[in-house]
């Protein structure tokens, strides 16, 4: 039932781009999103779409889980391209009928935002899937570290994001239960309007927080009998270290952000 | 009149790197007045296959079929939901509203039926499931011990008097004595609704002790299916799966090797105790 929710999944592999660590992959995703907002000109973006396919085809993803998480998307993008294509009034008119008035520049606006989005989502995508959760807080973590000397609490708030991240299965696992259990003793989740189906939701949403509670208390009481105690002098289990993927896949990301650069 | 599948496939997250095979070309008809076991490892497909009996989950090919309703057809679906009460592993986990009775009551009231039958009805469930209607009807369910829970949650679907009761583990994670209770009251509403029922299990002497008709589950497909004598005068086979058999047997093995001569169907610990009282003359 709630099968269809792509939410950050990872799709398990080993290809070089899974094998990059991820502080590498989050920077060079940082990077990525910089250089879309600075090109300006539509035959760039066909550069980065044919960057962001080799990286797909490195990664050994098919394309079509990229396109997958473009979907839930779709209608905004389609706002935002009407919406552009009417709001912008500058460039040369080439409809002007009734209310409609279209110039060559707000088409080229509209196409620079699409181009932008798209592909601003194909690329976190790819980082998503091809990173675990945990991965990547790790990375951010690890990134934030210099924070800790204006004693911003870096680990607690990791801590707190690697939690909420590994409960979201678990959660969406224990809702498609529930919902079960409620429909086989008659519950209605289909029919009706607004109040009877918020209504409806009673039933699954007060399980799920008793659960919810139960496992927070739990997890406390778990990370409390093993002396967990912040991050003061705690060591990893998993060390990230970078290789020489890393320096490769660097030393790319740097030619192909000067090459951008200087093209446009 | 009977619970009917054909063919049965089913899939989980079909079409993503994560697919996993859970029912491979099931084929089963349940009679009225059965009492089924269904055993099996964790992953055999054994949820799954209940999980379909009500049309909760669709097969992906094949039929499932409640007394000649077709659970594919959506309008017909609630007619053959109604006749078939599935109670879920940890059915205490679905427990929300205020009162007990309350949540006793709401798949009656979903139901559509009037008050006072709801409120029989109810009461009816209460006593059947051995919950004392004064003490706990106005208790919130969250009060209750974990063995009260899991009868209140049993109740609510007693309560909508189904034709077939499907439960999935309705003992996981009870100590002996919850568990024996549990048993005792599931033989007891079957006596008592003239039900059939369905029941998954891991724990072969629970099974043993109450089916008349035993399937074997593996791979997400049905292995053996017969009467409890057939499957387990076939040990071999189960064993080949790698499921345990009943204490019973294990024990009148142990005999056997000593050189005590054992008929060949005991299987049953209580059996077992007779056999062991006449031979030593204990007899009444």
């Amino acid at each position: 039932m709630l099968k269809d929710i792509t939410l950050g999944r990872y799709f398990p592999g080993d290809s070089v781009v899974h094998r990059l660590d991820p502080r590498t992959k989050l920077l060079i995703t940082i990077a990525y999103m910089v250089i879309l907002f600075l090109v300006d000109e539509l035959w760039v973006f066909a550069l980065i779409a044919v960057f962001m396919y080799l990286a797909t085809l490195a990664a050994q993803i098919p394309i079509r889980y990229i396109l997958h998480s473009l979907r839930p998307l779709r209608w905004i993008l389609i706002i935002m391209f009407v919406l552009n294509i009417f709001m912008i009034k500058t460039g040369r008119p080439l409809v002007d009928w009734w209310i409609f008035y279209i110039t060559d520049e707000s088409i080229l606006r509209a196409l620079f935002i699409i181009a932008r989005l798209v592909l601003l989502i194909a690329g976190t995508s790819l980082m998503t899937l091809t990173t675990t959760p945990i991965a990547l807080t790790d990375a951010i973590e690890s990134l934030m570290k210099p924070l800790k000397l204006v004693k911003f609490p870096v680990h607690e708030l990791a801590m707190m994001m690697t939690i909420a991240l590994r409960f979201i299965p678990t959660l969406l696992d224990e809702t498609d239960r529930i919902m079960k259990a409620q429909l086989a003793r008659g519950a209605d989740f289909e029919t009706g309007g607004l109040i009877k189906r918020a209504k409806a939701m009673i039933p699954i949403l007060i399980p799920l927080f008793v659960s919810a509670f139960k496992r927070a208390d739990e997890l406390a009481y778990a990370m409390d009998s093993r002396c967990y105690h912040g991050g003061i002098g705690r060591t990893r289990m998993k060390i990230m270290k970078y290789s020489r993927i890393d320096i490769y896949a660097g030393l790319v990301m740097v030619v192909f952000c000067v090459g951008i650069i200087l093209i446009s | 009149m009977a619970i009917e599948l054909m063919d049965v496939n089913y899939t989980y997250m079909e079409g993503t790197a994560f697919e996993h095979e859970a029912l491979r070309d099931v084929s089963l008809t349940i009679r009225e007045n059965e009492f089924v076991g269904i055993i099996g490892h964790t992953g055999s497909g054994k949820s799954t296959l209940v999980t379909h009996m009500n049309g909760i989950l669709q097969p992906l090919s094949g039929k499932v079929i409640v007394d000649g309703i077709d659970m594919s057809d959506k309008r017909s679906r609630k007619e053959g939901r109604a006749k078939v009460g599935l109670v879920f592993q940890y059915p205490e986990h679905q427990l929300f509203e205020e009162t007990v009775a309350k949540d006793v009551a709401f798949g009656v009231r979903n139901m559509g039926l009037p008050e006072e039958e709801i409120d029989e009805r109810v009461r009816e469930a209460f006593s059947l499931v051995g919950l004392d209607y004064e003490k706990f009807a106005e208790k919130s369910p969250f009060e209750l011990s974990g063995g009260e829970k899991r009868r209140a949650a049993l109740a609510g679907i007693i309560a909508m008097r189904p034709k077939y009761l499907v439960l999935d583990e309705p003992m996981a994670g009870l100590d002996p004595l919850g568990r024996k209770v549990i048993l005792d009251t599931i033989m007891k509403l079957k006596q008592a609704l003239g039900c059939a029922v369905i029941m998954v299990s891991h724990s072969m002497d629970d099974v043993l002790k109450a089916s008349t008709r035993i399937i074997v589950m593996n791979k997400g497909r049905i292995v053996m299916d017969g009467t409890p004598k057939e499957i387990f005068m076939n040990a071999e086979k189960l064993l080949e799966i790698n499921l345990g058999l009943p204490q019973g047997m294990i024990l009148a093995d142990e005999l056997r090797k000593r050189g005590i001569e054992v008929k060949k169907d005991v299987f049953m610990m209580d059996e077992l105790f007779e056999f062991i009282s006449r031979q030593l003359g204990l007899a009444n």
